[in-house]
């Protein structure tokens, strides 16, 4: 019924032409796709209302500019939820200048879905999960709201959030929070492997097999440690925990001066890495990302979307391949990024060792 | 040469980890940065996309050209290919919903303009444009516009002899500010009602040199009560209205 009404012959250029019948019949018609997409990002039907009212206003300000923007090669509905989606958005933002809570249960029904993916995408393990949207929301709650207050003025404001979204999720990935619970002193006074083996068995928990702990330590020209050591290792972390032990979780530190996003611990601030290895990290990581600009565009985008944790029905749909087709481009990306890194010493070693 | 005692199963290069689905994959990232994850500069840096370009992707409407280039374009910009994911993500999502909006929300829509026209409401006369030698014979007035710069909910005007007032009252309501709806109203001093009676009023504003009816209606008992378009029209501070009386 609703097509029938938008695609009636005439309906969208009487409206853009000023005829108000038409415009009401237009609204009417949309009105079940736009409803879709304030009711999905509100967190209740009265602010669904509001967000629907202003999204035809939006669509009708400055002379029905959003509508004479649409051309014909998209549907109607798909470019109307694609507007929709933006003005909500800057409605949610816009709130954060007001006193009260409504601004944040506005912005978590809008975005809450969009930071768990993130989350999960980047942070394999569920258990971290909890903790990582704490991370993010009190990230984002700072200063006022600030990084939220800050995307006000930008063109667009869900990719200005979710780039924001983004940034919170990789410092939480680097943080000590994310590794767990603090051990105990015994096992910050023992050697980096047992500290690496501590981290994988009772943080990770991984099964304590000297075999695929080796594995998991093992990257590149980062010299794996034979697995005898990595044995040895293990049976000192063991024998330096308390019977019985449990980790307990160090959560993000909340104190009447405010929050703390780092762990009070910096002892449990270990690097992973030596400073050499750091460094050969920091310039083959640019060696592989300039090698990423030169892939054609498709590739390209499959290699961004692969490193930011996008799975491979996921990409395949987006780039409207199938995923056996999918996979082929895969392999060409890493055809290409290998033949290309191969030039490059450092990024050789890194990337391409085993 | 390699250790005899790693184990069987050779680990994948470091560039494979990054690219797979493996486990492996987080502790490979664990190494390298990207640098769209890199603080404020990358979002500051997050271009809009073009919602009707996106949506043709979308839908398939981009031709085999078209579409390489826009995923070249996407393809330069870390934040705008992921929001571009995160929009067909949405419509996805969306397209599971498919809500359908609460009928009462539906009814609110445009109700003043789509009710059917008493007696005394005449339709709106938009086109053809005004021609001024069809007035030569009225009594032309030009008020001031209301001046003041508050928040309003109508506006109301004497004629300099007090032979007739009106007032403006624009349609508050959501929808209403929408579609820039309101309703205008002329009261005719009883003492000049028979002069008056018949005469057709118009309400006009010039905007960038171009004359536009707002309302027209016909007096009748000495007054008339009729819809008048306020759409892109600043009753309170930029437009002044000119009231032209006809036979």
């Amino acid at each position: 019924m609703v097509t029938e009404i938008v695609e009636t012959p005439g309906l969208l250029e009487a409206v853009l032409a000023g005829d108000a019948a038409s415009w009401v019949l237009f609204q009417k018609a949309m009105a079940n796709p736009v409803w879709t997409v304030c009711r999905h990002g509100s967190p209740n039907d009265t602010a669904a209302t509001e967000h629907f009212h202003a999204v035809f206003a939006g669509l009708a300000g400055d002379n029905f500019q959003l509508l004479r923007d649409h051309n014909a090669a998209s549907r109607i509905e798909t470019y109307l939820q694609l507007c929709a989606r933006n003005i909500v958005a800057r409605r949610v933002v816009r709130l954060f200048d007001q006193p009260g809570h409504a601004a944040w249960l506005a912005f978590e029904a809008f975005f809450k879905s969009d930071i768990k993916k993130r989350i999960a995408r980047r942070l394999p393990r569920p258990a971290l999960w909890e903790d990582a949207y704490q991370y993010v929301a009190l990230g984002l709650i700072q200063n006022d709201y600030g990084r939220l207050k800050e995307a006000q003025g930008k063109d667009s404001v869900p990719a200005f959030v979710m780039t924001v979204v983004r940034n919170l999720v990789e410092d939480f990935a680097r943080s000590d929070i994310s590794r767990g619970p603090r051990p105990p002193a015994a096992i910050l006074e023992l050697p980096a492997l047992e500290r690496l083996v501590f981290d994988l068995v009772y943080v990770k928990s991984l099964p304590p097999d000297p075999a695929d702990l080796t594995m998991k330590l093992t990257f590149g020209s980062l010299r794996p440690p034979p697995v005898a050591d990595v044995a040895a290792a293990l049976a000192r972390v063991q024998r330096a925990l308390p019977p019985n032990y449990t980790p307990h979780a160090i959560l993000v530190e909340i104190t009447p001066e405010g929050t703390e996003l780092e762990s009070p611990d910096p002892a449990w601030a270990q690097r992973r890495l030596s400073p050499e290895d750091e460094a050969m990290a920091n310039e083959s990581g640019s060696a592989l990302y300039d090698a990423i600009h030169r892939l054609p565009p498709q590739e390209r985008s499959c290699a961004m979307f692969l490193l930011d944790g996008l799975k491979r029905a996921e990409i395949a749909a987006f780039l409207k391949v199938t995923e056996l087709q999918f996979d082929k481009i895969r392999l060409s990306l890493l055809t290409r990024l290998k033949a290309d890194l191969e030039a490059h010493p450092a990024a050789k070693d890194f990337f391409l060792s085993v | 040469m390699s250790d005899p005692e790693l184990p069987d199963q050779a680990p994948p290069t470091l560039l494979q980890a990054l690219f797979g689905e493996t486990d492996l994959r987080e502790t490979a990232l664990s190494y390298l940065k990207p640098p769209w994850t890199d603080g404020a500069d990358a979002a500051s840096a997050a271009p809009a996309l073009n919602p009707a370009r996106l949506a043709a992707y979308v839908d398939g409407g981009l031709n085999p050209a078209e579409t390489e280039a826009f995923l070249a374009e996407l393809s330069t910009s870390p934040p705008a290919l992921f929001d571009a994911m995160a929009s067909l993500e949405f419509l996805e999502e969306t397209a599971r919903l498919n809500l359908t909006a609460p009928p009462e929300l539906i009814a609110s829509i445009g109700t003043p303009q789509i009710q059917a026209p008493t007696a005394k409401i005449i339709p709106l006369a938009r086109k053809p444009p005004f021609v001024r030698d069809r007035a030569k014979e009225a009594e032309i007035f030009y008020p001031l516009a209301a001046s003041s710069g508050a928040p309003h909910q109508g506006s109301r005007r004497f004629s300099q002899h007090g032979i007739y007032e009106w007032e403006v009252f624009a349609d508050t309501s959501e929808a209403g500010r929408i579609a820039g709806r309101g309703t205008v109203t002329l009261t005719v001093s009883p003492e000049h009602q028979p002069a008056y009676e018949g005469k057709t009023v118009r309400w006009t504003v010039t905007i960038n040199d171009q004359e536009r009816v707002l309302a027209e209606g016909v007096i009748e008992n000495g007054e008339i009560f009729t819809d008048i378009d306020l759409s892109g029209v600043d009753l309170s501070e930029r437009d002044p209205v000119n009231i032209e009386f006809s036979t």
